[in-house]
Formats: structure tokens, sequence, C-alpha cells
């Protein structure tokens, strides 16, 4: 393309063009579910529509690129055309598409009919980038509630599980819970302000002079966010949907989903309304401070390896706060940075969980690792080093992530929350030692069958660990382009405040 | 107080009471009654607020069909009879009381430090330039499209879900 794109969003067309990524995704996902429904018969055997559905992410990559040559005139568009998106979009495309890849094997061991799956993942998958892409309060929330059921159905899947049903409907209570604070914060955010929109809101509100019922609406958002990012208090369902959700949607609810809503959170609370950092600071820091401590100490005694997952994406929770309280540039480039980093491991980390704990998911406890390191020597050195990575230690991208959190934090200003980031990291050393040490240090428990590797898997496993390799060894790159999809976000939206439909009348 | 404040009223108490006695009652074809109540109280206010045509819609679509669907699900579900709450215990009452409390208590105060009547009567005037049902159909098809083209790809994604929970095992 010779010149770039503008999108003035006068007319309804320009956000086919602005949405090309979801709109692909979605129509791919419409083609997946009819292709079923003629051709797909009743085996259990969909990897047609695994392969698909590969290839509709693929798509939806490209009009991504694309989608970066596209410039916006002013920047008050109900979706935005920005590098945050863009970048947030890309990982969200590789996460789901490492989650197809682990998805595959899954799903014929446990005898899953997955054409709807993967169907679902797609949707969910549009619900994300719309979440995490829009810059109007009701788009953010049907991209939330899209997310949320395509997720609340993938949580409960397995439906020969118990677990499964058990933890989905857990998940359904508690996610319609949380939105339902999002809905009401919403509605007050829209009744001190005027307008649905974000880029509109830091210009009609005046942060000097906050109205009681803007800071109300700003902690209702941020329960309602917290539940989705499962910030403590509100992480009590965590545990539970990890361990019952199918491993591979496992695997996206810890990477994902929490991406897509930290994404929203940032963009509403940091870049929408950072001028009102001084009303929503306190309750963050009680967010980010719990949210360190609680999980890190309780998952020292989790014997199941799901549930002490489960903790410790709660921890990484977090950490992420602590980079989006920051507010500031180094804050926003290092949550990005981080993201990929914890979906590389996140993924890895459960796709060996997945493949170890045999048909049925008989093998999750702490002590069916015990002796991996002889008897599996592969798993078990990728699965340490995956573990090494989530707590942070040199040389890998998990450490690189938590140095530039820290560095953000400190710019600005919260010494108290990196050191509490260091300490509560010193605490979380134990319990993903303690697995390393059950690989390693103990006898091997007794023969099990063998499992099967397939190639697909291999390819997750390998990417996996390539990324968190090569992001804490040459963390420079990734960094740098985080910074230059952030660089710029915040300016000033005074020049447009005309364009908005509610206020244009 | 003139007539139409008078209705206005009636209409609000209506709703409040009736929405109360809807989440109380134990019998579900009960709260879906007093939920049918409610819903044709705010129906009322859309008429005093000159949007005639919400107040159709109000009542055709949900006073109407999904009260229907209400109805149909408690029947085919035999859910017609009382339930145990599922709060169990006075600390779980107190709590959820608690909550709800202030909750409320927060919108009162917030609706109380909020500037009275902000932008006065801007529903009237924007009806008769637009008429009812171009003042309706204008912001969600113009300015809302894609809302509504998301709205429709949940709506979907809720039935495919819904197909594959209830699906019979093979």
């Amino acid at each position: 393309m010779n010149t770039a794109m503008h999108l003035e969003f006068t007319s309804q067309l320009d956000y086919l063009w602005a949405l090309m990524p979801e709109a692909v995704l979605a129509t791919g996902a419409l083609i997946l579910l009819l292709y079923d429904g003629f051709f797909g018969g009743d085996s259990s055997d969909n990897r047609a529509v695994g392969w698909g559905s590969m290839v509709i992410i693929a798509l939806a990559a490209v009009a991504n690129v694309w989608l970066m040559g596209v410039e916006e005139v002013g920047d008050t568009g109900m979706v935005a055309l920005d590098g945050f998106r863009t970048f947030t979009n890309f990982i969200f495309l590789a996460a789901g598409a490492l989650i197809v890849l682990i998805s595959f094997d899954y799903n014929r061991r446990e005898d899953i009919k997955d054409a709807e799956y993967y169907a679902l993942l797609l949707f969910a998958l549009v619900g994300m980038m719309i979440l995490a892409g829009s810059r109007d309060l009701i788009l953010i929330f049907l991209g939330f509630e899209l997310m949320s059921l395509a997720v609340y159905v993938l949580v409960g899947f397995n439906r020969k599980d118990p677990r499964s049903s058990e933890a989905s409907l857990k998940y359904f209570l508690l996610g319609a819970f949380a939105s339902a604070f999002l809905l009401y914060g919403m509605a007050l955010l829209v009744g001190s302000a005027g307008t649905t929109n974000i880029g509109l809101m830091g210009v009609m509100l005046n942060a000097e002079s906050a109205e009681l019922l803007t800071v109300m609406a700003l902690a209702l958002l941020a329960i309602g966010f917290g539940f989705k990012v499962s910030a403590v208090p509100f992480h009590v369902w965590t545990p539970d949907a990890y361990e019952g959700a199918p491993t591979p949607v496992t695997a996206f609810l810890g990477a994902a989903i929490k991406g897509a809503a930290f994404a929203a959170f940032i963009r509403i609370f940091v870049l929408g309304l950072g001028d009102f950092h001084a009303q929503w600071e306190a309750i963050i820091w009680w967010f980010a401070a719990l949210t360190m401590i609680v999980p890190n100490l309780i998952a020292l005694v989790q014997n199941n390896i799901k549930r002490l997952l489960a903790y410790s994406s709660i921890a990484h929770a977090g950490y992420l706060l602590v980079a989006l309280i920051a507010a500031n540039t180094s804050g926003m480039a290092s949550f990005l940075f981080y993201l990929i980093a914890y979906t590389a491991m996140i993924v890895g980390a459960f796709a060996i969980v997945l493949v170890l704990a045999g048909r049925g998911d008989r093998y999750q406890q702490l002590s069916d690792y015990d002796g991996l390191g002889w008897s599996r020597p592969w798993a078990a050195a990728l699965l340490a080093l995956f573990l090494v990575s989530l707590a942070g230690l040199p040389p890998t991208a998990g450490f690189v992530g938590k140095f530039y959190i820290l560095r953000a934090a400190v710019e600005a200003g919260y010494l108290n929350l990196a050191i509490l980031l260091v300490l509560t990291t010193l605490v979380s050393y134990w319990y993903y030692l303690r697995v390393i040490v059950n690989m390693y240090m103990k006898p091997s428990a007794e023969a099990r069958e063998g499992v099967a590797w397939a190639a697909s898997l291999r390819t997750v496993l390998a990417v996996c660990a390539i990324i968190t390799v090569l992001m804490g060894i040459f963390p420079s790159w990734p960094l740098l382009k985080a910074r230059q999809s952030v660089a710029g976000l915040r300016q000033a939206t005074e020049q447009v405040v005309e364009t908005d439909p509610l206020t244009r009348r | 107080m003139d007539f139409t404040q008078l209705i206005f009223y009636v209409a609000a108490g209506l709703a409040v009471v009736s929405s109360l006695l809807m989440i109380t009652r134990k019998n579900p074809v009960f709260s879906a009654m007093f939920l049918i109540v409610a819903l044709f109280s705010i129906a009322t206010i859309f008429v005093l607020l000159g949007a005639h045509f919400l107040a159709a819609l109000q009542v055709i679509v949900y006073a109407g069909a999904i009260m229907v669907l209400f109805l149909f699900v408690i029947m085919l579900l035999n859910l017609g009879h009382d339930f145990e709450p599922d709060i169990r215990g006075r600390l779980g009452w107190a709590f959820m009381g608690g909550l709800g409390l202030v909750l409320f208590a927060e919108i009162l105060t917030a609706v109380q430090g909020a500037p009275g009547d902000a932008g006065g009567d801007v529903l009237t005037p924007w009806f008769e330039a637009k008429g009812v049902v171009a003042g309706v159909a204008e912001p969600l098809f113009r300015d809302y499209a894609v809302a509504v083209e998301i709205t429709g790809v949940l709506l979907l994604v809720a039935m495919v879900g819904a197909v594959v929970i209830a699906r019979r095992e093979a």
C-alpha cells in the first residue's frame, strides 16, 4: 500500500475496515459451524475444523498487519486504531493459535466433540479483541460479555467430567456478578460524564473537582475488572475454574483472557481517565498489594499442579496491577512485554501438565511429578524452564518482565509496591522450586503408560520455550516494539469533542 | 403537583415495590409476574418522557415475548414451586442485605451529589425533531450500528453455547 488509509468513522463502512481482524475471525467461526453442520458427521476426530481455525487465525493476523498501516483521524473513534490495539491483537491471536494446537490432542484423548469448541474459541478471541481495542463503553461491555459467554461454555466443555461442569457454573455465576458491577459502574460513569466514549470522558470530566458519582463509578469498574483479572479479594473463582476446565481452556483463561481484561482496564483507567489517577490510585494500590501477597502464600500449600499454577496466575495479575498503577509509558510497555512473556510461559507450562496428566486427567498431583527428571528428561527440563521463568529468575523472559515492571513502578514513585513485588517474588520461589525439586530429587513414583507427544504439541512447546529464553537474553527488541506501540497514547483529545454521536445533536 | 407528576410517582413507586417483591418471592412464577408489573411501570415512565415507541417496544418485547419465554422455561423445567433460598444462614443474609444496602446508599448519595437537572429535558425536543421511531432508530442503526452487529454475534454465541451445554452425549 502506497498511501496510508485514513478512517474518519463518518460512514459505517469505516467500522468494517477498522474491525477487519475481528470480522475475519467471526466470519471464519460461522463458516466452521456451518461446515461442521453439513460435513462434520459423528466422528470425534475434527482436526479439519481445528486446522481451519488455524487458517482463520492466520488470516486475522494478516488483517491485523494491514491494520497497522491504517490511520485514524482524531483519537475518539468508537474503535481504537492505535499501536496498543494492534499489539494486543497479535498477542491474543498468537495465544489463540497456541491453544488450538494444544487442543488437538487433548480433545482426541478426552473424546471431546470439538467443532463448536474451535468456533467458540474464535468467538472468544473476537470478544477479547473488541474488549481490548474499543474506546466506547458500550463496545467494551459487549466485548466483555462476548468473551465471557464463550469462555463459560468452554470451561464446561468436558461434559464427562463433573469438575468441568462445576467449574463452569461457578465461573458463570461469579462472572455474571462481575458483569453487574461493571455495568453499574459504567452507568454511573456515563451519568457523570454524559458520554460513553472513553476518549471524550477525560475532556468532559474535571479531575480537580471530581464528583462522588465519578469516584464511585471508578470503584465499581475496578471491582468488575478485578473479578475478570482475578485480583484479590475477587479471586475465589480462579482455582476452581482453572482446575475444572479442560487444560487447554485453563491455559487460555490464564493467558489471553486475563490479558484482554487488563488491556481494557488500562484503556479505561490509564488512557481514558488517567487524570483521575489520584482518585483510583488508592483502590488499585490495595488490589495490587493484596493480589501479590495472598496467592503467593496460599500457593505454598497447594498439592495440585493446576491449582498451583492458578494461584501463580493470580499472583501475576498482582504484578501486572503494579504496571497499571504506574500509569506511565514504561508501565504500559512493561505490561505488553510481560503479557507476551507470560503467555508463552503459562501456555508452555499448561501444555506439559496437559500431556503428563494422561487420559482422564488423572495425574495432576505434585507427587505425580516425582522423579520426572529421570524418566522424562525433556518434559521435566521444559517444565523447569517455564517454572523458572514464572518465578522470575534470570536468564528468562519472566525475569526481564518483572524487572521492567519494577522500573516502571520506581519511575512512578511506587517504591513500596516495588519492594512488595520483590519480597513476594522471593516467597514464590519456594513453590516453583518445590515442583523442580520433586522432579529431580525424588525417586520416581510408579511406572506409567507412555504419553504421546504429537507434532503440534512439540511445536507449541518449542515456540514457548524459544520465546521464554530469547526474550530473557535479548529483551531490547520486543521492549522497543512495546514502547513504540504505546508512545504518544496519552495525548490530549480536546480537538474532537464535537464528533461524539451523543454530544453532536 | 400536576397530573404528570402524580402519574410518575405512582409508576415509579410501583416499579420499586414490584422489583423488590420480584426478588423476594420464593415462587418463580410470582417473581415473573412481578417482573411484568415492574416492566409495565417503566414503560409508563418512558411514555411520560415522550418516548412512546420505546414504551411500546418495552411492552411488546419484554413484557410480551421475554415473559412468555420465562414462563415456558419455568413450566418445562417444572420450577413452579417454592425454592429453598440459596443464601443460607443469618450471616449470609446479613452479608447480602448489607451489600445491597451499601450499593443503594451509594447511588443515593451519588445522585444527591450530582448537579440536579444537568441537561434539562433532552428527550422531548429530540423526539419532536426526529419522530418517535427515528429517534430510537437513528442512534441505534447509525451511531451504534457496530454495537448492534456485535450484539448479534453475542446472541449467536449464547445460542451455540446453549446448544453445546444442552446436547445429549451420544
